[in-house]
């Protein structure tokens, strides 16, 4: 190699080397990298511990109390002509499918050995795990290698009436003799990352309270819609045929919720990883 | 001039007017309106009348922020790589124009671990698996049988069907199925329960195809229009 190839070579090298490295533009955002973070096992009892609150809130006092007050839930709830409101497994559903529309990756899916819909009967790993959670009424923790997600599953207990009784009484219920505080099935998390940082933790909260938030509101929307509806604003079924608006019904969320998922936020971001 | 400078100099004239060409042809499907003489292929039933930049939208960062993210990325100081150019289409995308909030087969419920084998069979779990684009067709990928992957032990405690469900399971009646179901519930029509009368298996495969959809009713939830912002 003669002396200008040589030169003419290095220069096109450090040229590359310049385009390549010097980050002149800033580097792209990368969601994980660096700083302090919080083990995904324990970002998922958070929200999970946060979807037990809104799911009890729903299934008592809007599902249980409403249909004392004249309200209809049903499987059917979005067909034409049917006015009724989704049933607790489908208001996590409305939740999940929130979640899928919003830039967090967190997956949410209810299964359980029993359900009223064949299409929900846990299997494979899930199966293994559901039956060590009804033993331990413990959540339970993996990795699921094909979708590369950190995955938990959460006991669903029949934390409320209601619960107990549909189930009980569903013409396609495969298990009859329910009671309160059986594990009734699980909610099944997963995320991407094996850890998160603080700031990205609160973004997942946020997610799955719009994901309540959603459901909730894709209800009281349907409701308005009724031949007959219900009085929407500050009053709920148990004053009689009523549904608290979208805020009101937050707002008492946010009520049984905050404080203890505030306790679990500061422990979480105490306790991350340097 | 000698002969081999001749020869030199012709062959390097051919080179700058192959050049030439080549950039001006290039430069030529860049210009608006050429974009189907880009597209690898027709567009799917539906999206006849689509632009390119509906789906493929730009990448984040400039190029060279994209490249030296990927060059990190190759040298383990980075943990993701990065899109060069145009963001990968992703089941966003087609949620963006086909949201349907009671979808009972939405692509993302299959990420669940349970849903494993149908994923090595079939990967329900992505929009693109089962209408991958640009082939003129409406569904790629997949037998009209591809309920058995996930339904094989069907049983109804109250079934309305005048053959019930686990027996057409059972006997691997298999392409009955979208017969009377409309996999994505997108169609307002009630669901046939006479087995006989459910729509005949070649004419689902011809929907597959492209052909008019044989559920009656109307779309409960059209495509919006892509945004832009």
């Amino acid at each position: 190699m003669n002396r200008q190839r040589f030169t003419l070579s290095a220069l096109l090298l450090v040229v590359l080397a310049i385009y390549l490295f010097v980050t002149a533009p800033p580097p792209l955002d990368e969601a994980d990298s660096g700083g302090r973070s919080v083990p995904i096992e324990r970002a998922l009892a958070i929200v999970a511990a946060e979807n037990d609150i809104a799911r009890t809130l729903y299934t008592q006092e809007i599902v249980g109390k409403g249909s004392r007050a004249g309200l209809s839930f049903s499987e059917e709830w979005r067909s034409d002509g049917v006015e009724a409101g989704p049933l607790p497994a489908l208001f996590l559903r409305e939740a999940a499918a929130s979640l899928d529309r919003s830039p967090v990756p967190l997956g949410l899916f209810l299964g359980s050995d029993f359900p009223i819909s064949p299409a929900n009967r846990f299997s494979g790993v899930q199966s293994e795990k559901f039956e060590t959670i009804k033993r331990t009424r413990q959540p339970e923790f993996f990795y699921a290698g094909d979708t590369e997600l950190h995955t938990a599953m959460f006991p669903d207990f029949a934390s409320a009436a209601p619960c107990v009784t549909c189930h009980n009484e569903h013409r396609e219920s495969p298990k009859t003799d329910w009671v309160l505080n059986d594990v009734m099935g699980a909610t099944t998390w997963s995320y991407p990352r094996a850890s998160v940082p603080p700031e990205e933790l609160l973004a997942i909260v946020a997610a799955v309270r719009n994901g309540f938030r959603d459901a909730y509101g894709a209800y009281v929307e349907r409701a308005r819609s009724f031949a007959g509806p219900p009085e929407i604003g500050e009053k709920w079924p148990e004053d009689g045929y009523y549904l608290p608006s979208v805020e009101v019904f937050l707002a008492e969320f946010a009520r049984r919720s905050s404080s203890s998922t505030l306790d679990r936020l500061i422990e979480a971001a105490e306790g991350a990883d340097d | 001039m000698s002969e081999p400078e001749r020869i030199q100099a012709g062959r390097k004239l051919g080179y700058a007017f192959g050049g030439i060409v080549a950039v001006l042809g290039c430069g030529a499907l860049l210009l608006p309106g050429t974009e189907s003489l880009r597209a690898p292929g027709a567009a799917n039933v539906g999206h006849e009348e689509l632009a390119c930049a509906d789906c493929h939208r730009e990448a984040a960062g400039t190029l060279r922020q994209q490249l030296q993210a990927n060059v990190q990325h190759l040298l383990g100081r980075r943990a993701a790589a990065v899109a060069v150019g145009f963001a990968p289409v992703t089941n966003s995308t087609c949620v963006a124009c086909h949201d349907r909030p009671d979808d009972p087969h939405a692509a993302h419920r299959f990420n669940e671990p349970r849903f494993e084998d149908a994923r090595r069979a079939i990967r329900p779990q992505s929009c693109v698996s089962c209408h991958a684009e640009h082939r003129g067709v409406r569904v790629t990928g997949v037998p009209p049988t591809f309920c058995v992957h996930c339904h094989s032990d069907l049983t109804l405690n109250d079934d309305p069907l005048t053959v019930p469900h686990s027996e057409l399971a059972s006997r691997g009646d298999w392409d009955t199925c979208l017969g009377c179901h409309d996999y994505h519930a997108n169609h307002a029509f009630e669901t046939e329960t006479v087995v006989g009368r459910a729509h005949r298996p070649e004419t689902i495969v011809e929907y597959f195809r492209g052909g008019p959809p044989p559920y009656p009713g109307s779309i409960i939830y059209p495509p919006t229009r892509p945004d832009h912002e």
